[in-house]
């Protein structure tokens, strides 16, 4: 044993642990060598950007966002039972003491409101759809509806931007700006995310520019709000007197002098600032291009309404969405504003609807005989539902509803998405049976068919990684083709 | 030989140590192709432990030889083998979870080998560990290497022909047929239990189609002539407590979806082979087959590799954008954009480029058939858009020679019926669109047997549109001088008749709107937009109002509706127009009492004529007043009657309206105007049916009202004196 111990002392000497040590840490400085930028911080944290994590089934998306939350009831979700039960009150047991708004938690009552409205069924899927929509109706076969939607705010503002930017609170960068970060821009001419605003006569709802903001992606990434007047994009022509060749030249040594800056202090806002003269350059004429409707057939002035022409109406914008998509616009956002159906639902959506059905189901038919169904994803609903009950007082003619967070419906066309019915809803309109749809859910399936793999979609800012879907959100696989 | 011992057990430390680290530092690992090449070899090497440890473990046992220098090759061999299999899983095409068991069983392995040698001369001291050593080594390897072979060759590839699993078929969507691969799978699940030839419950065998149709004792399963499809249907539709219910209580019951696929299948023909794909894609069986079939996209399986990088950046320009389909894919996307820059060089440069360019858009470009040469030597080509472009039939014919085209777009380009002829019979074809062509919608026979979708004329269906009505483009309706009038329409080849007078500005009559056309004074304008081929717009309608004499100032004798009186009597005087909303605070409104007012002048004047402007909304009991009596004079004490005037009252519901009532008088020099305006004192029956009292109510402008005084309301915004 003695021997053993001697052995072993002499065995572990300084030199051995050395040696053993060194070899210990040369082979980790081996495998190090396979690890690029080890020691180098975060930069490998940066996803790979400006193409498609795997083939995409859309190329671009025109989101007919109705602000405001048109109500389900009357539109598509359609529930006999509420007819019958017309005045009665809402069972506790359907319910089930979920939160109300400021502006019903005060009612004693809540009686259920059946729709005013007659339904009908159409297409393959023999889907529900109001009176409301009959051109909506004639494209049936190519939508699909979400009729299990639902979301956490039950105010506009917070759902709305929940909606756009996959949080309640500001601050996140919206939908069309992670897609034009992930994807970048199809045409190089035009900003990849452009928004346009609309409004009904309906009771109506603000929208915001945090809507369309970048957050704290790249200022490139924003989106561009066109005016809804008849020069969309403003002061684009060069001024009186001064020639194309000129407008190059200044534009030219602008650069060298940004170019000198850029070297000098080396802010990249600057480098950003160059490449948006130069696209602003380009959109001198591609703007005009696009935005000229004077072109357009008759058959189009047809099929969207002749206030398809009017410029900052719901269908001229339609159009313009179609003709922006189909030059390469990654995200085309609408906003039709008059939804909030709080009191004289009946009135006020059947005005809505008309401004809506006949632009909305155009834009649909438009993009299938061009060929471009396939690639565009459309996108159409509100930011929340409406309730089952009336807000304020019911009669057989007229009544309200207050916001309903709990389920609601929307319908989205072309771009890989499965054309049906999908998921389902209780018979009082109230709670989700069947499949029900996040809000975070949409945002990953929607960048799915972009080609996006939502958890790779990713900013690092403020010491960690945020995502359009942060922490949440599973790709539903039900409702594409 | 000590010395080369001591040489592999330091080379054996050193790569276990890698080995750690490299299992610590998996996620980020990422391997050169040279070194990819090396983790190729492990399949090779993993046989050298293996061997070498059953080798060592038989001369320790059997030959019963002390000397340990296997078991330090084992653990060499063992620390390499992982080593390799560690770069080698991170090759993408490895289903990571499966791997897991298999990676973790050989490093530790590894370890466990290196271990033992280390230690060895102590654990031969203790008793039982040489063997527990032994027994662990051998049985780690066991389970390491079957780990290994289920992920190359597959789950349970060692038992399968023992075990009586039949493999799973995968049917791709093009081959499945509705009745073999949708309906016969869940018929043998779900019901050949016992409706098989041997036992044939109720005389019924449901192993072929032919002695399914003919049906067991009660009759055939399937009868088209009744409204739930027969018997089978029926059986299924049964609660599942009753007692002809099938599957019987107690068996696997039948899924939705299952259930969807059988009524779906009997609703076809269910005597006939239908194939899935030949349904129509919106057809409920086509739906869920897309579901349960692979989707063998050919756009995802390319036999070509990718371009140089370099070209494909010297190719991109502001106007033609090429881009690979997704990462990593060799596939190119070619979009063309502002026909101004187009030029036909552009599509000839391509030629590099041209195996992989898989869609080419050249929407709106001035492309010409002799262009056509250029792209069709893009030979793996599959989407096209040549819409709006100068291509004609001569230059169609050629696209057959593109052999994988799977979707062109020819909308709006000057192609007629025969030249689309070739293209019919192109097999890869999926998607045509000639919409907005010579080819009239429905003239081609869509049905052909590789389902191409042929999108022929416009959707539009023949139905007549209504034009929407001209905008008014003046903004002030009080005319301080003449203005032109500007009417606007934005539809191309519009005519828009105008009147001024109040009356119907009807097609033939009214005049024609030029932009000649000048407002001087009091005018009510009506107007309407005619299109031939389109409905007439509705008519729009606005009061333009003159204003002689502004008086100095205003005293109302009967008080304002509180609820409406927000700026109170120089509301009338202050010559700003509302709008439809009456609760704006540009309007006045009066209910319970007349409207009495003084308008007072410091000069006198010499007036003809007063002008109320007024609103009405039937809906919110807002009516024409009925009553209007005009009083004039030096001063309030000494007025004299100078006329009066009842408006017309509506006949039932209709639009809201802004409206003016002139009322004249001869005459006269006066310093003070007293204005009387009574509102109904009962209102029409049709606006407030008994039952609906209530809507009407809270439709209304506030205010309580006692059921018996049905007054209505007016609305009243300006005064003008002329």
């Amino acid at each position: 044993m003695q021997k053993e111990i001697l052995e072993h002392g002499l065995t572990l000497n300084r030199r051995r642990f050395l040696q053993r040590a060194g070899l210990g840490i040369g082979s980790i400085a081996l495998g190090s060598l396979l690890i690029p930028n080890l020691f180098g911080g975060s930069e490998d944290d940066m996803p790979q950007l400006g193409l498609p994590h795997f083939a995409p089934r859309a190329k671009r998306i025109i989101y007919l966002f109705q602000n405001g939350a048109p109500s389900q009831l009357d539109l598509f979700d359609y529930k006999p039972l509420l007819q019958q039960m017309q005045g009665q009150d809402l069972p506790e047991s359907v319910r089930l003491g979920q939160r109300l708004t400021g502006m019903t938690a005060d009612q004693k009552k809540f009686p259920l409101a059946g729709t005013y409205f007659q339904f009908g069924q159409y297409g393959e899927a023999r889907a529900w759809l109001s009176e409301l929509l009959p051109h909506t109706a004639k494209v049936v076969d190519d939508l699909c509806f979400v009729k299990s939607m639902f979301t956490e705010a039950i105010n506009h503002d917070p759902a709305l931007t929940f909606f756009q930017t996959g949080a309640q609170v500001g601050n996140r960068p919206s939908m069309g700006s992670w897609l034009s970060y992930g994807l970048g821009s199809e045409n190089k001419n035009l900003p990849a995310f452009c928004v346009l605003l609309s409004k009904g006569k309906g009771n109506g709802q603000g929208v915001y520019s945090k809507l369309w903001s970048n957050g704290f992606l790249d200022s490139i990434h924003q989106g561009v709000q066109f005016s809804s007047g008849e020069n969309p994009v403003l002061y684009l022509n060069d001024p009186d007197g001064m020639t194309k060749p000129e407008r190059r030249k200044m534009l030219d040594k602008l650069a060298e002098l940004n170019e000198d800056s850029y070297k000098e202090f080396g802010d990249p806002e600057i480098s950003t600032k160059i490449q948006q003269y130069e696209m602003a350059y380009r959109m001198q004429t591609a703007v005009p291009e696009i935005t000229d409707t004077s072109k357009e057939p008759e058959d189009t002035l047809k099929l969207y309404g002749p206030d398809c022409l009017v410029p900052g109406t719901f269908a001229a914008n339609c159009l313009l969405a179609r003709k922006l998509s189909e030059s390469g616009v990654r995200f085309v956002q609408l906003y039709h504003q008059g939804w909030d159906g709080h009191s004289n639902l009946p009135t006020e959506i059947k005005g809505q609807c008309k401004d809506a059905d006949q632009a909305s189901a155009a834009l649909v038919t438009d993009l299938k005989q061009r060929g471009l169904l396939d690639e565009t994803l459309v996108i159409w609903g509100g930011e929340f539902g409406r309730t089952n009950y009336c807000q304020g007082k019911l009669t057989k003619e007229n009544y309200g509803r207050d916001h309903h967070p709990r389920c609601f419906t929307i319908w989205m066309a072309g771009g890989g998405v499965k054309p049906g019915v999908y998921g389902e809803t209780d018979d009082f309109g109230y709670n989700i049976v069947r499949d029900p749809v996040h809000v975070h859910d949409f945002h990953a399936t929607v960048l799915h068919l972009m080609g996006l793999d939502h958890e790779k979609l990713t900013f690092k800012f403020q010491g960690r990684r945020y995502r359009l879907t942060d922490v949440a959100g599973k790709v539903v696989n039900g409702l594409i083709a | 030989m000590t010395r080369w011992k001591n040489v592999l057990f330091n080379c054996t430390l050193a790569l276990n140590c890698l080995l750690c680290f490299l299992w610590l530092f998996e996620d980020r690992l990422v391997i050169p192709p040279w070194l990819q090449v090396a983790g190729r070899m492990h399949p090779l090497i993993l046989h050298f432990p293996i061997v070498l440890l059953i080798l060592f473990i038989g001369q320790k046992y059997i030959l019963r030889q002390a000397d340990n220098t296997l078991l330090l090759l084992a653990a060499f061999a063992a620390a390499v083998t992982a080593a390799m299999g560690l770069l080698l899983s991170r090759e993408p095409g490895y289903d990571q979870d499966a791997l897991q068991l298999h990676k973790y069983s050989g490093i530790l392995l590894s370890f466990l080998t290196l271990a033992w040698y280390a230690w060895y001369d102590r654990l031969q001291r203790i008793k039982w560990a040489p063997v527990s050593a032994a027994a662990l080594c051998l049985g780690l390897v066991t389970f390491a290497g079957h780990q290994g072979a289920s992920i190359t060759h597959g789950q349970n590839f060692l038992l399968a022909p023992v075990t009586t699993a039949t493999p799973q078929r995968t049917v791709a969507l093009n081959d499945a047929i509705v009745f073999t691969d949708m309906v016969q799978p869940i018929l043998k699940h779900k019901c050949m239990g016992c409706h098989n030839s041997s036992k044939a419950k109720g005389e019924l065998i449901m192993e072929t189609t032919n002695m399914l149709l003919k049906g067991g004792k009660s009759g055939p399963p399937w009868d088209s002539t009744r409204a739930d499809l027969g018997l089978l249907m029926q059986r299924i539709h049964l609660p599942p407590d009753a007692e002809k219910h099938m599957p019987p209580r107690g068996k696997p019951q039948l899924t939705d979806d299952e259930i969807t696929i059988l009524y779906q299948w009997l609703r076809h023909d269910p005597a006939r082979n239908i194939r899935v794909a030949d349904l129509p894609v919106t057809d409920t069986l086509r739906i869920i087959g897309t579901m349960l079939f692979k989707n063998t996209r050919e756009e995802d399986q390319y036999d070509f590799s990718a371009a140089d990088e370099a070209t494909v950046k010297k190719l991109n320009t502001s106007y033609r954008i090429i881009y690979p389909v997704a990462l990593g894919s060799p596939a190119l996307n070619v979009d063309f954009y502002s026909p101004r820059f187009f030029r036909s060089e552009q599509l000839k440069e391509l030629a590099p480029l041209s195996r992989q360019i898989v869609s080419l858009n050249l929407d709106k470009m001035p492309v010409t058939d002799g262009d056509i040469p250029a792209i069709i030597s893009l030979s793996n080509l599959r989407t096209l858009n040549l819409s709006f472009t100068g291509v004609t039939g001569a230059g169609v014919t050629q696209l057959c020679k593109l052999e994988k085209l799977t979707s062109l777009s020819l909308s709006g380009t000057a192609i007629k019926a025969d030249d689309i002829a070739c293209l019919l019979s192109q097999k890869s074809l999926r998607h045509l669109y000639v919409w907005n062509t010579a080819i009239p919608p429905g003239s081609i026979p869509a049905a052909r047997n590789t389902g191409l979708i042929v999108d022929g004329g416009s959707r539009m269906d023949t139905t007549l549109v209504k034009l929407n009505p001209p905008i008014l483009q003046n903004e002030d309706r009080i005319l301080l001088s003449p203005e032109t009038l500007r009417l606007k329409h934005y539809v191309p080849g519009v005519t828009i008749r105008y009147t001024l007078d109040g009356s119907e500005p009807d097609s033939l009559n009214a005049p024609l709107y030029n932009n000649l056309a000048l407002l001087t004074s009091r005018a009510t304008l009506r107007s309407k937009a005619y299109k031939k081929g389109w409905l007439s717009s509705d008519e729009i309608r606005y009061d333009f109002y003159s204003e002689k004499y502004r008086p100095d100032s205003i005293r109302l004798l009967q008080p304002i509706d509180s609820n409406y009186m927000k700026y109170g009597a120089k509301t009338l005087i202050d010559a700003v127009k509302g709008d439809l909303g009456f609760g704006s605070g540009k309007w006045l409104g009066f209910r319970k009492n007349d409207m009495e007012c003084l308008l007072l002048y410091k000069k006198r004047v010499t007036a003809t004529s007063v002008t109320l402007s007024a609103l009405v909304n039937t809906g919110a009991s807002i009516f024409p007043p009925v009553n209007i009596t005009i009083w004039g004079g030096p001063n309030p004490q000494n007025l004299q009657l100078l006329s009066h005037f009842a408006p017309n009252q509506p006949s039932g519901p209709g639009p809201d309206y802004l409206t003016g009532y002139d009322i004249h008088f001869p005459p006269v020099t006066l310093s003070c105007l007293k204005i009387v305006v009574t509102p109904v004192a009962k209102l029409p029956d049709w606006t407030a049916p008994k039952e609906e009292k209530d809507l009407k109510e809270e439709k209304g402008p506030k205010g309580k009202k006692s059921p018996k005084e049905q007054k209505g309301w007016i609305f009243l915004d300006e005064i003008f004196v002329n």
